[in-house]
């Protein structure tokens, strides 16, 4: 929901809400039960508000924010610590806040918000003190055989994507208690809030008005079921499904699907003249928002846990360290992240080919590593975290570090660059070099490894996932891999432009680094080449243009590994999340094309890899170079 | 003839938003608002609605005792309670204790009216 209207009444009235924390948070003595519940409740609201405008981070955070400060009420002790964490997502909410006055929504802040997620406490899913169960249970006692008098089984289910399914079979509940008011819901209530099950029994016997409680219940909210059935004996089980396997393909059709409503949407809007837009527009952009909110959740459904991951590295480590002889030690952090299971079933074999490189090339074998000060046991760190719409995997080892010049030198001699142009590289640029095809510092072939470290393989990986790889190394230090991912990634973030009027192009925003308009940068030419002039740096470019325009068109700033080169086009239209769709052939062969997507304009766009285009050309000018 | 409405809700961004809502059906005619729960018993009092929207969490008295004071005033009354994801034990108690209904935020048209339009119909 975004109308104009709304937006001005949730300013106003969300400034209250944030200056009403501000002020209650700052205070210097500890808060009084009276001003928790207070400060408990502008979360509150702020979290409703944001939530009814579909601005996802402002309610995320009150909403964690809300739970911080429902544990105080229900109270647990509060810290200077909390008192802080609370005074930063305070903070962060202003600047949402400001965000939403400057551009109408909340975006741009994934990383503030993420990075308050992520420094720890928030996190965790404690139910808030007065959301715990209406009544105790134990929750092990199975639903209770209907009463001796039951003759009659109403058997309710009810929509799937029911948020509060055990209120709403409570309102059930009490319609057939009009009715038969010592009838008996199994499971028990508490049972139903504990599990979140959908379907709900009620033994009843005969009545005459019976087929009439059912066409009631039929038009309650959220009923999707009904069946009425008779009793046969006692014993007859009830078996509640309250879990389903699907393959993941199926997520990703309703996902299409739901992209496809949403252009039929803008599609229906546009035909609309434009008074009537005006009146619908209400029911237009509360459509929009449901869909918007149906194609999260069914992301969200997609997510699995890192754990199955780590027991296989796990096992993975000890046949390693049993091979080379090495004591080896896996430590993993953040292995509770859940993560797209697509990208976790693709992760396996690069993670697999880091490990084994760090075992075999990054640690030492023991005895060197004593001489070298180190514990003779060496260690593999794996790092899960997720900062804003980014998730970070870190893989490092604490061996003996890429060596720069060795690397540097093998360069030259392979022919992979000319010796003046390596002088010029800076040591990550350096670094970056191993990941090229077939290019190895080692020269002896180990069992494990085999010939080359064969990065490019996990490059190449990692970026088929949409993805980047960066890495670091200290001499005698160790070696760190960063695997960067876009969190969910079956919905790309891509920024739109074009090279001509007719047609939309994109690029995965993941590689854009800047945005640089031609009217405030130069082009010049140097050593033959024209380049991008940006301060002191002289980007390369990669240029289709059709026709060449002057200082309209904007440069697209490109990370090729540590490097930037600019895309020039003649106009960038917007950034959009969208499901990216891949080609059949025989399209799928043009090189550097990823597939398609519709944006929420209904417009097509063709998407391309801007890495693999930026690879290609600058690996023709290496290869020029070292000629 | 619209039904008579009360709104209830400590938010008056919440309150324009259901005002909206039921109003652009043409079924409902809003006759009050109140932002607390005591405010909402004298004006249940004083205005007699057909249904009342009650939000949760609200100062001075909550959603589940006003909805617990309307009931005790007039047993036949509609409360509808307006609740957030993760208030489900709240939600359960009041309509235990005689809320008609629910629905969570955040709200759309069509969930607000399915809701409304079937506490209407049912009694």
């Amino acid at each position: 929901m975004d109308q104009s209207k709304y937006i001005e009444m949730y300013l106003s009235e969300g400034a209250d809400h944030l200056s009403g924390l501000t002020r209650g948070l700052s205070a210097d003595s500890a808060l009084t039960k009276e001003s928790i519940s207070e400060l408990f409740r502008n979360a509150h609201s702020l979290k409703g508000m944001a939530a009814a405008m579909g601005f996802e981070a402002t309610s995320r955070l009150s909403h964690e924010l809300e739970n911080l400060l429902g544990r105080w009420r229900n109270g647990e002790p509060q810290d200077e610590q909390g008192r802080e964490r609370a005074l930063r997502a305070t903070d962060i909410l202003h600047r949402l806040f400001e965000k939403v006055q400057a551009s109408g929504n909340d975006s741009g802040l994934e990383n503030e918000v993420g990075a308050w997620f992520s420094s720890g406490g928030g996190n965790d899913e404690k139910i808030v003190g007065n959301d715990a169960p209406f009544q105790s249970a134990d929750p092990d006692t199975n639903p209770a055989p209907p009463p001796k008098h039951c003759t009659v089984r109403i058997r309710v289910s009810i929509d799937t994507e029911s948020q509060l399914p055990a209120a709403r079979l409570l309102v059930v509940f009490q319609k057939v208690k009009s009715l038969f008011p010592d009838c008996e819901i199994s499971p028990s209530l508490a049972e139903l809030q504990k599990s979140g099950v959908k379907t709900a029994e009620f033994g009843v016997s005969e009545h005459p008005e019976l087929k009439n409680l059912a066409r009631q219940i039929q038009s309650l909210p959220e009923v999707a079921h009904v069946e009425i059935s008779a009793l046969e004996t006692a014993e007859s089980k009830s078996t509640l499904v309250s879990t389903l396997r699907l393959q993941a393909s199926t997520l990703d059709d309703l996902l299409v699907r739901i992209s496809q409503l949403l252009y039929h949407m803008n599609t229906l809007e546009s035909a609309l003249p434009g008074d009537e837009k005006r009146k619908q527009k209400f029911w237009i952009e509360s459509h929009r928002s449901q869909l918007h909110q149906l194609y999260n959740e069914i992301l969200e459904a997609r997510l699995v846990s890192f754990d199955s991951l780590i027991e296989r590295l796990d096992r993975a480590v000890r046949d390693l360290s049993t091979r080379t002889g090495k004591p080896l030690r896996f430590r993993v952090e953040g292995k509770g992240e859940k993560v797209d299971k697509l990208l976790l079933e693709k992760l396996l074999d690069p993670l697999m080919h880091l490990m084994r490189n760090g075992a075999d090339h990054g640690i030492e074998p023991p005895a060197e590593r004593k001489s070298a000060g180190k514990p003779s046991e060496g260690t593999l760190l794996l790092t899960i975290k997720r900062e804003g719409e980014k998730l970070t995997i870190v893989f490092g080892d604490d061996g003996k570090g890429l060596d720069v010049e060795s690397i540097r030198e093998s360069a030259v001699k392979r022919g992979i660059i000319s010796a003046d142009r390596s002088e010029s590289l800076s040591k990550r640029q350096i670094l970056e070099l191993i990941t090229l095809p077939s290019f190895s510092t080692k020269t002896e072939v180990t069992q494990i490894s085999g010939r080359g470290v064969g990065l490019d393989v996990v490059r190449s990986a990692v970026e088929s996932l949409g993805g980047t790889l960066e890495l670091e190394s200290e001499k005698g230090k160790g070696s760190k891999f960063f695997l960067i991912f876009p969190s969910a990634v079956t919905l790309t973030e891509v920024l739109v432009f074009s090279w001509s009027p007719e047609f939309n192009f994109a690029i995965p925003a993941s590689q854009v680094t800047k945005l640089y308009p031609l009217s405030q940068y130069q082009i010049a030419w140097v050593e033959g080449a024209k380049k991008l002039r940006v301060d002191d740096t002289f980007l390369e470019i990669l240029d289709f243009r059709m026709s060449p325009v002057g200082k309209e068109g904007i440069a697209v700033g490109l990370a090729l590994g540590s490097r930037e080169i600019v895309l020039l086009v003649s106009e960038v239209k917007q950034t959009e999340k969208v499901v990216v769709l891949p080609w059949g052939p025989p399209l799928e062969r043009i090189p550097h094309l990823i597939g398609g997507a519709l944006l929420s304009t209904g417009e097509i766009v063709f998407i391309l890899d801007g890495v693999s285009l930026a690879r290609e050309e600058t690996e023709a000018i290496n290869v020029f170079q070292a000629k | 003839m619209p039904y008579k409405v009360l709104i209830v809700d400590d938010a008056m961004f919440m309150r324009a938003m259901i005002r909206d809502i039921l109003v652009n059906s043409g079924r409902y005619e809003v006759v009050g608002e109140a932002a607390n729960g005591e405010d909402a018993i004298q004006q249940y009092a004083a205005l007699s609605p057909q249904l009342v929207t009650m939000d949760i969490v609200m100062p001075q008295m909550d959603g589940i005792e006003a909805c617990k004071e309307i009931i005790k005033l007039d047993p036949r009354a509609r409360v509808v309670m307006c609740s957030a994801l993760g208030q489900e034990a709240l939600v359960i108690e009041s309509i235990a204790a005689g809320a008609k209904d629910f629905m969570v935020k955040p709200f759309s048209a069509e969930k607000v009216l399915k809701v409304i339009d079937a506490v209407m119909a049912s009694s």
